[in-house]
């Protein structure tokens, strides 16, 4: 726990955007984690945005507590009507709520969102550490590994992964025999599994960089001659440097997994009935274009787009949080 | 620097083998390319098929086929229609190509000129403006993007100009014409708008963030010092090493364009590279899928040989061993 | 240069529109069915020669040449095969269906059917002296004979089904064919038509066919010719010179190909394309029901499609007949249907496993008695030994009444038909799952060999053929022997059908064909083999740009009397 001496109520800025001292102000001290406490709270918009995404997830997740009718109603009668007082955001084809069709299907959008996050970045993280940390031959195969899935077009791997899903819901591997069926999976997991095993090389190279930065400096050297095992520097020193790094990465893989997978289910390679995501709530009314009834592809699209948005200020606020050096952005 | 590109190109072979006989596999066995002919009432048709493609053998015999013929340069035929598969593949890529070149160059050309702007104009009002901006296009998911254009341009066409369409969103030309006229331009406007909102939005963040790094470096500072008027700094010693992160950038989306590239080609209707892979995806035409990948494969790594080069031109401490 | 006749008929236009605006906002809407009544042959003086027409093309076809299976696809047909290849049969509307007359452009009338050998009949043709190709040489019974020749010894086929009942074809002179059957075929008259037409001996004789007409060609017998064809952007055609019959007025056709339903409709609405023929997803209905501005929709459900409720009958519980009633009892197939097609006018579910087509060879009514009724449900579950358990499901020996509905992924129409048969069949005690799969492994794969409890999907009929052996009688459900090469995917076996099935293939005379027809339907009915459920209409919608008698055909497409269309100016 070190403690900085510098704190904002010392300095103000100038007209060009230095630092100037103020007369007569007293110097307090903060810990590192006050001061990026601090730092995050100032970023206003990231501030808003983790309002914003907390409320999403609360509405979506307690949407059984929350949504004005029950899930899945059908109303055959009043189907494809447009926003009144009694359906917020009107109804769907089969007369259902829009709005609570809307909240449920928010709640596998997010989990993907979120799983492919921790997923990928757990796992690019660890292999991006034992190759920065351990070089050698780890290293090099590790980074064929990375190199392979950069060449190749996610996009492609994906899509042609999944059909294989759709298809009587297996990984269809090997037809040994009779069909040797590999593992049976359900097509939301899939796609998680999918996006994740797609989206961890960004993460590997830039943990791999910075541990390899981190490597050559005093305090591991320090560590190293006081006799500290791999593991432990590693857990101690190296990693929790890296934070910065993993976590704003990890928001960003949140938006991305959640892009990603609407635009899949856009294509048709992702989900399909009875699981409903925003992505394929838009693919369902994409011929709507032109129509009276384009707020059936408008509103799953916002909630999208508020979602990402979210993040990504999120995302810039802890960069800033993370890096003092950094510029000053003031939003 | 012939040797370094030597290298690479060589050093990514053994990569494209894994990854072609990865995906061959994978398309093999989980798509059944004789299919569609199920419903047929005459079953022999179906087997013939089967028989004419050779659907029935071992998937490695089936690939090590395809790899001797691929080495050289015999692609191999579509199954359903017998077609060489460069023959679908070349008229896809030029339509591809259209829209991936101009994205690329209108991409650059605005997203360079905002980076600078805001950078020089950093906390103006125009600056807030245009990263906020910027964040909702990174936000904005294309292809919604895209459909909510194409909504607009189609109610535009209602109000404006009486019905006929302003922009048009069904392929790259009208019907029956061809060439590079305003009708093109009509038809390019949605399409590339779509692809490259999103990159013209995160370029610009990263255009921006580097030219801020330059102008604040310490041989601007001597330049503006020694007299240089303002724009000649910006412009000539600030852009050349402003550039040098965004070249990289720019290498490394290749890949991230494939994505935007696939939904812009469904959505309107453009028959590119994007439809002729979703389309041979789901037909099982696994030959033009493995010509697909690798060509995209070969983009990806020309990018990322060019992005390199051009790094090292434009700083000249940079060499490549 | 606007002529006066332009400008009333761009004011005859708008009316119509007006009209059909406040028809829309008045509420039902009332579209036309053009299945029976204009005769559609006649050539229209007030229709504007000159013009170019633009159609939006939502497939495309893998290859032109069309006797060989990559030729089999139906848009391929309907836009280059049709406009330019001669067939020796047309379907026309006939009263409240269909009836199928010589095409008597390429013949003089109906052929003779001499059947003084009822084992072997003898058909001939009388070709019309006046037909010629593109080249000016002659159409000649050569041609028939090289059709023939080339569909039952050529490879890779479409289907000669059909073909390979003909013994022999003679020609005693050029104008006459002298078609001898080895066995009578009762779809006889699907024969040197819908689907592959006459081709040109003299053109193609020596040829690969395949690589001679894959790529579009640039011969014709019929009233167009293809410019062009360029590969996932359009095809164009041109007028035939040499076409005896009624030339076309327009210059040009333009097929412009699109990716998909919605884009299409998208081109449309922003006036990229003036006529479309799109598949009947909600969409379109939604469009046409909230009215089209300066256009026209027409529809017909006297179709050759049926979407039913296909069950699996050797799957347990499906193989108990009792089991299979209760769920056609459990189903509200009127509401389906209003649901999906109401705002197109069709409100009534199909009745028989015979699409609209062959109407006149079915029971039209065979399963008017399934209707909702819940407490028929709870009489058949309960007499064949099921009781609700806790969880309000019907249950028997440890096992619930707990199914799998498979149709095929992304239409958007069969996942809104699954979740309306989801809620249906959970209110009467039966568990539904939803399970899409892609149309290849569908098809390709679990439907044949059996992978399957219930199913959505669509028959789609190109040519009135009345037999249904090949869907329905015993020996034709796949197994591992004939390596599920069958068709009776719905392992329908009704002991009592099969010999009627039998005779229905090989009977000429029509009344029998009817009375037989009639008799199937009631059998399938009464052992409930698959649920039938809607025509699937064929929408065709068109701009008031477009004048003539632009109408639809159920076995020949919309495009078939292009030459009697025109544009205004």
């Amino acid at each position: 726990m070190s403690i900085q001496p510098v704190s904002e109520t010392v300095l103000e800025l100038g007209t060009e955007g230095e630092h100037l001292l103020v007369e007569g102000a007293e110097p307090r001290a903060y810990t590192q984690r006050q001061l990026f406490r601090r730092r995050f709270f100032r970023h206003r918009m990231a501030m808003i945005s983790l309002f914003a995404l907390a409320f999403m997830a609360f509405v979506c997740y307690g949407a059984n507590l929350v949504a004005p009718y029950g899930r899945g109603e059908q109303d055959l009668l009043n189907a494809t009507q447009p926003p009144s007082s009694e359906h917020w955001m009107g109804t769907d084809r089969l007369g259902r709520d829009y709005l609570t069709e809307i909240l449920y299907a928010g709640r596998l959008t997010l989990t993907i969102g979120f799983l492919v996050a921790l997923i990928s970045t757990t796992m690019g993280a660890l292999m991006g550490a034992v190759a920065g940390y351990r070089g050698g031959w780890i290293d090099q195969v590790i980074s064929r590994i990375t190199d392979l899935f950069l060449i190749v077009p996610a996009l492609l791997i994906a899509a042609t992964l999944l059909s294989g899903v759709r298809r009587n819901g297996q990984f269809l591997w090997w037809d040994v025999g009779d069909r040797l069926v590999f593992f049976t999976v359900d097509i939301a997991f899939a796609m998680i599994l999918v996006i994740a095993f797609l989206s961890w090389q960004y993460i590997v190279r830039l943990v791999r960089a910075q541990v390899l930065a981190l490597k050559e400096r005093e305090f591991v050297e320090a560590a190293r001659a006081a006799g500290a095992s791999h593991t432990r520097i590693i857990r101690r020193h190296i990693l929790p440097n890296c934070i910065g790094v993993i976590t704003v990465n990890a928001t960003l893989t949140i938006a991305i997994a959640i892009v990603t997978e609407a635009t899949l289910t856009f294509l048709g390679f992702g989900l399909q009935p009875p699981n409903f995501s925003w992505g394929y709530l838009i693919y369902d009314a994409r011929g709507t274009v032109g129509s009276d009834n384009a707020y059936l592809l408008y509103f799953p699209g916002l909630m999208l787009f508020i979602t990402v948005l979210s993040v990504n200020f999120i995302g810039d606020g802890l960069r800033d949080a993370f890096d003092p050096h950094g510029k000053k952005e003031r939003w | 620097m012939l040797i370094y590109i030597l290298r690479r190109v060589l050093y990514s072979i053994p990569l494209l083998l894994i990854a072609t006989f990865g995906v061959f596999l994978m398309v093999s066995e989980t798509f059944d390319a004789s299919a569609y002919l199920a419903q047929n009432r005459s079953p022999e048709t179906r087997a013939a098929f089967i028989e004419k493609n050779n659907l029935d053998e071992p998937v490695v015999n089936r690939y090590g086929d395809w790899l001797v013929d691929a080495v050289q340069g015999n692609f191999g035929e579509t199954y359903r229609s017998s077609e060489p598969v460069m023959d679908e593949v070349r008229p896809a890529f030029w339509n591809t190509i259209q829209i991936v070149g101009w994205g690329i160059l209108i991409s650059a050309f605005v997203a360079v000129s905002i980076g600078v702007y805001s950078a020089v104009r950093q906390y103006s009002i125009s600056d807030y403006l245009l990263t906020g901006l910027a964040f909702v296009g990174i936000a904005l998911p294309p292809f919604w993007f895209g459909l909510i254009a194409y909504h607009f341009a189609t109610e535009l066409a209602g109000w404006v100009n009486g019905g006929e369409p302003v922009l048009y969103g069904l392929g790259l030309h009208s019907a029956g014409k061809d060439g590079l006229n305003l009708d093109y331009a009509r038809h390019l406007v949605l399409p590339v708008m779509t692809l490259t909102v999103q990159i013209i939005a995160s370029w610009s963040r990263f255009q921006r963030s580097s030219m801020l790094d330059v102008l604040s470096s310490d041989y601007i500072r001597t330049a503006r010092a020694k007299g240089v008027s303002r724009p000649k700094v910006i412009l000539k010693h600030g852009l050349r090493n402003g550039l040098i992160p965004l070249v990289t950038i720019i290498a490394l989306d290749v890949g991230a364009l494939f994505g935007g590239l696939v939904v812009t080609e469904v959505v309107f209707s453009i028959p590119g590279m994007g439809r002729l892979f979703v389309d041979a995806l789901n037909n099982g035409e696994a030959n033009i899928v493995l010509a697909w990948l690798l060509i995209a494969a070969f983009g990806i790594i020309l990018f990322n040989l060019l992005a390199d080069i051009a790094y090292s031109i434009l700083d000249p401490r940079i060499r490549l061993s | 240069m606007r002529s006066e006749r332009a400008l009333y008929l761009r004011l005859f236009a708008l009316i119509c529109a007006l009209a059909l605006v406040l028809a829309a906002c008045g509420g039902d809407d009332d579209d036309d069915d053009t299945a029976g009544g204009t005769d559609d042959t006649t050539a229209d003086e007030d229709v504007p020669a000159g013009g170019e027409l633009v159609v939006g093309a939502e497939q495309e076809p893998d290859c032109t040449a069309w006797i060989k299976s990559c030729g089999g696809s139906s848009w391929g047909y309907w836009m280059m095969g049709v406009t330019t290849m001669p067939r020796a049969f047309d379907t026309i509307p006939d009263g409240d269906g269909w009836a199928v007359v010589a095409n008597t452009d390429l013949l003089t009338g109906e052929p003779e059917v001499d059947d003084t050998n009822p084992d072997k009949p003898v058909h001939t043709y009388s070709i019309n002296p006046d037909a010629v190709w593109s080249d000016s040489t002659p159409i000649t019974c050569d041609d028939f004979a090289f059709t023939w020749d080339a569909i039952v010894n050529g490879e890779d086929i479409y289907d000669p089904t059909g073909y390979t009942e003909i013994e022999t074809v003679d020609c005693p002179d050029a104008n006459t064919v002298v078609v001898t059957f080895a066995r009578p075929y009762s779809g006889w008259k699907a024969l040197f038509g819908s689907g592959f037409g006459v081709h040109p001996k003299h053109i193609l004789e020596g040829q690969d066919i395949a690589e001679a007409m894959g790529n579009g060609y640039d011969w014709s017998g019929g009233p167009w010719i293809i410019e062009s064809w360029n590969k996932g952007v359009e095809v164009i055609l041109v007028p035939n010179d040499a076409f005896w019959g009624t030339k076309p007025k327009l210059e040009r056709v333009i097929f412009k190909v699109q990716a998909d339903t919605a884009a299409e409709f998208q081109a449309f609405q922003n006036r990229e394309v003036s006529m479309i023929y799109p598949q009947p997803q909600l969409d379109v209905v939604d469009q046409i029901e909230g009215g089209l501005e300066g256009a026209q929709s027409s529809f017909s459900d006297s179709t050759g499609n049926l979407e039913a409720v296909w069950m699996n009958n050797a799957a347990p519980p499906l193989d108990d007949v009792d089991v299979r009633k209760a769920i056609a009892y459990a189903i509200d197939r009127d509401a389906i249907v209003a649901q999906l097609f109401g705002a197109l006018g069709v409100d009534a579910p199909m009745q028989t496993l015979n699409p609209p087509i062959l109407s006149e060879f079915a029971d039209t009514e065979a399963w008017s008695d399934y209707v909702l009724d819940l407490d028929m449900v709870d009489e058949l579950m309960t007499g064949a030994g099921w009781a609700k358990n806790g969880s309000d499901i019907w249950e028997k020996d440890g096992e619930t009444a707990s199914f799998t509905l498979k149709s095929t992924a992304g239409n958007a129409r069969r996942e809104l038909t699954g979740q309306i048969l989801q809620e249906q069949l959970a209110n009467a005690g039966f568990e539904l799952t939803l399970d899409y799969q892609e149309a290849g492994a569908l098809f390709g794969e679990q439907l044949p060999q059996g992978d399957f409890q219930l199913a959505v999907y669509a028959q789609v009929l190109t040519a009135i053929t009345v037999g249904q052996c090949n869907l329905m009688c015993t020996k034709n459900i796949p197994t591992a022997e004939n390596e599920f090469s069958g068709q009776n995917w719905t392992r329908t076996s009704v002991a009592e059908m099969d010999p009627l099935l039998e005779e229905l293939e090989t009977t000429l005379d029509e009344t029998r064909q009817a009375e037989l027809g009639k008799q199937i339907d009631q059998m399938q009915a009464e052992a409930q083999v698959s649920l039938p459920l809607d025509p699937l209409p064929n929408i065709l919608i068109w701009s008031d740009d477009v004048l003539g008698p632009v109408s639809d055909n159920p076995v020949l497409g919309p495009f078939h009397n292009l030459n009697l269309l025109g544009v205004a100016s």
